[in-house]
């Protein structure tokens, strides 16, 4: 399976999110922390891409 | 609502699944409504504060010299007594924002509690002591804000709307988890994030409903589970007072507690506070009487200075009558939990972007919420055969 494959499946997606959500725990402001909030942004590329890859309908099919 | 396949040679799974589609169907359709409605306003409400900004920017502060000190809190309630006299002061809030007091007030404690529309207001600037705005008692002051978050959090039904409310999110959770387990089945033999464009209607949205709903899972999860840890905060703040409260205030049953006009300098006891919460900053005071307070207490809610413990907030109990220290509260866990849990629920705690972040993931969960409905309204074509034709990768 390629990188590219790996980030879109569910288990890596929730692990992403749950590491964006992580740094309410945390101290003080650093980097990491606006990394890791991005890191919830990880299905809004992954859904643009699953739909925009998808072949158009074709007229009249079921 | 997500298809599964029937397999006559293991019978304990297809029961299972038919087990688990029947879990799935009835806890979304149950609670589908409610979380429309909730997704809907809590659109909005990720911006209350620009929004508020927006249609109601109150008067502009005067421009005082940098360093200017706060009027006395004593000068406060005193101006707010000229302004409502018979009526008492019920709590306070320091803005740690703005400077601004708004203290509230009602006619007695009983009406406070009695009729919601009894309380109000008069808001103060923090520096000059100048009214910068006022209610008065019975005056209901229902702007588009207050009505999105009523609808948000209570449907105007108060405590029972709460638990109603707590009741949904906890349907939807089990919602997730059952189309989790559904989404697993149906998608073994299709790539992930398969689109079957070339498919009836109803396949195309039961692939775009298990797209949205699996890539944005864990955030729907976190956000309705703190969603429903918001919904309980008034009986786990009740629970508090009838246990650690009542326990640290039983030596003084017996005593009569304060009326408004026998309280001690309330600008001493927030002093007093302040030095027993060094690095702390006072948001609030409640004042004795109150039933979500102390009845010979002040009780001021102090909240730390880091990103982390200004989320967490302390009670300081005051004596009302002395001005002395009485205690410093500590809170349980499951009120840790809750103040924890309310940015992880807000997404409040990485600025605008994040907000717009989960005003996005909020949208796409009212698609997930729509295509779910049009999928039960959507019947398929015949009993049998389609369970395994949704299963069918796109042959086009």
């Amino acid at each position: 399976m390629t990188a590219s494959r790996v980030w879109r499946r569910p288990p890596v997606l929730a692990a992403l999110a749950l590491f964006g959500l992580l740094p309410v725990l945390p101290g003080e402001d650093g980097h990491w922390r606006w990394f890791s909030r991005f890191a919830l942004a990880a299905p809004l590329p992954v859904i643009f891409h699953c739909l925009s890859r998808s072949p158009a309908r074709r007229p009249g099919a079921r | 609502m997500v298809a599964t396949e029937y397999d006559p040679a293991d019978r304990t799974t297809a029961r299972g699944a038919v087990t688990c589609r029947l879990v799935h169907k009835w806890t979304s359709l149950v609670c589908t409504a409610f979380l429309l409605l909730i997704c809907v306003t809590g659109l909005p409400l990720l911006f209350a504060e620009e929004i508020d900004g927006w249609l109601s920017p109150g008067p502009p502060y005067p421009t005082l010299p940098a360093g200017t000190p706060n009027a006395s809190l004593d000068r406060l309630t005193g101006l707010a007594r000229e302004l409502y006299p018979g009526e008492i002061i019920t709590s306070m809030f320091l803005d740690d924002d703005e400077p601004r007091v708004v203290v509230s007030v009602a006619p007695s404690w009983r009406e406070s509690v009695e009729t919601r529309s009894s309380n109000h207001f008069v808001e103060f600037d923090a520096r000059t002591a100048q009214v910068r705005d006022k209610s008065q008692a019975g005056e209901q002051r229902m702007d588009l804000l207050t009505v999105l978050f009523r609808l948000h959090i209570d449907l105007f039904a108060d405590l029972p709307g709460n638990l109603l409310m707590a009741a949904m999110g906890v349907l939807l959770v089990v919602a997730i988890i059952s189309g989790l387990v559904l989404y697993g089945r149906s998608m073994r033999k299709l790539p992930f994030g398969t689109i079957r464009h070339r498919r009836v209607a109803r396949i195309r949205w039961l692939d775009l409903h298990n797209l949205l709903g699996v890539v944005t899972l864990a955030w729907v999860l976190v956000v309705g589970a703190t969603g429903v840890m918001n919904e309980l905060s008034r009986p786990l703040f009740a629970l508090w007072q009838a246990t650690d409260v009542e326990e640290r205030l039983a030596p003084r049953r017996n005593q009569s507690p304060p009326g408004q006009g026998e309280l001690a300098s309330l600008q001493g006891a927030y002093d007093t506070a302040r030095q027993a919460a060094p690095g702390m900053t006072i948001t609030s005071v409640v004042f004795p009487g109150s039933d979500v307070g102390s009845p010979h207490d002040y009780l001021f809610w102090a909240k730390g200075a880091t990103p982390l413990t200004g989320r967490l907030f302390s009670p300081v109990l005051v004596d009302a009558r002395s001005g002395a220290l009485t205690t410093i509260l500590a809170m349980p866990w499951y009120l840790r939990v809750l103040e924890l849990s309310r940015p992880l629920h807000f997404g409040d705690y990485g600025g605008l972007p994040l907000r717009l972040l989960w005003a996005l993931l909020d949208i796409v969960t009212i698609v997930v919420l729509i295509s779910g409905l049009v999928l039960w309204i959507r019947p398929r074509a015949s009993s049998a055969a389609p369970a395994l034709a949704e299963d069918r990768p796109d042959d086009g």
